[in-house]
């Protein structure tokens, strides 16, 4: 097992923890060096601009007992480990006099959280780049692109693998469970700076959780929501197990990949672990 | 009354998709996947309960 990694481009492990603390930085140890430069440009790119956009203070949403050095575990941006460190270091909660937020902090905020998501699929590409390093010879959707598809649209990326019930079913699921979610809430769960965490586990909904968000303005709350809990728990749930359809998109993605192109003993040791 | 029996309904609808989404990560295809939603989700149904119920005693007994 040791021996077939050190034959190929280099150990898969190492190559994502790389990629967590700095986007590229694992493709360079493999030696793939336009990736990477695209993959530091795309998310790093991203978080900037959520950064400038927001001016730094996204985890200023949080309430301030929830203030600490582990408070932004649970977010988006704990994918992109090292510019979450830096913009703690630099910024931090903020601290000092209470002013109002930038106008487009929210959009910041879900930049940074995207570089996050963005970072995690270069995660996906490394790991499999170390251990498949002959890409052109493999056939049928890159996991990458399949996991990617799937994060943008519940069960899009069961659709692109021929899926397509499963994808169905998945989709009617999950958006239908957040928009049960968001009406009980009757919106209030569309807001970082209102829910934080929350908000976090909905973001893994991909595209129906931000366009609703963009679309309805983050409606203001104007008097008790009676079942406002319940809202943010379904809302927060469909993202969270989007998750689980993401894993297994993933998993069948990544045997037929494997398959493709002929499967090394080390490859095949993988397959065998996952039926 | 209303207020339990609502929450109960909501538990019910959650329980949907979850139960959906373990099955269909539990079995690559589809068939066996969907014939086993019934039996999964009675399971999960009753193991909340059962897990509710011991909750409920606990704090009967100690709170």
């Amino acid at each position: 097992m040791g021996g077939d990694r050190l034959s190929s481009r280099g150990d898969p492990n190492v190559s994502v923890f790389l990629t967590w603390f700095l986007p590229g930085a694992g493709h360079v140890y493999l030696g793939r060096l336009l990736p990477a430069l695209v993959a530091f440009a795309f998310v790093e790119g991203l978080y900037a601009i959520g950064w400038f956009l927001s001016g730094g203070r996204v985890f200023e949403f949080l309430d301030p007992e929830l203030q600490g050095p582990f408070a932004t575990l649970l977010t988006p941006e704990f994918a992109n480990l090292g510019a979450m460190i830096a913009q703690h270091r630099v910024v931090g909660f903020g601290g000092g006099e209470p002013s109002p937020f930038p106008p487009h902090a929210a959009l910041g905020g879900m930049l940074t959280g995207l570089s996050g998501l963005a970072n995690v699929l270069c995660m996906v590409h490394v790991h499999l780049l170390a251990r498949v390093p002959d890409e052109a010879s493999r056939k049928g959707p890159h996991p990458v692109i399949a996991v990617g598809f799937g994060w943008i649209l519940p069960g899009l990326g069961y659709w692109i693998q021929g899926r397509r019930l499963r994808g169905l079913v998945v989709f009617v699921l999950l958006v239908g469970l957040f928009a049960l979610g968001t009406g009980l809430a009757r919106g209030s769960n569309l807001s970082r700076e209102r829910h934080f965490y929350y908000w976090s586990g909905q973001f893994l909904l991909g595209l129906p959780s931000i366009l609703a968000e963009i679309v309805s303005g983050r409606p203001a709350v104007r008097g008790p929501i009676r079942f406002v809990d319940v809202g943010l728990l379904y809302a927060s749930l469909a993202g969270l197990l989007n998750t689980l359809a993401l894993l297994d998109v993933y998993g069948v993605a990544e045997r037929a990949w494997l398959q493709a192109g002929g499967a090394s003993s080390s490859e095949k040791a993988i397959e065998g672990r996952g039926a | 009354m209303t207020g339990l029996l609502l929450h109960v309904i909501f538990f019910l609808v959650l329980a949907a998709p979850i139960v959906v989404m373990s099955a269909f990560y539990a079995e690559a295809e589809d068939g066996p996947a969907l014939r086993a939603i019934p039996k999964r989700y009675a399971v999960f149904v009753v193991a909340c309960a059962l897990l509710a119920a011991v909750m409920l005693g606990l704090e009967a007994l100690f709170v």
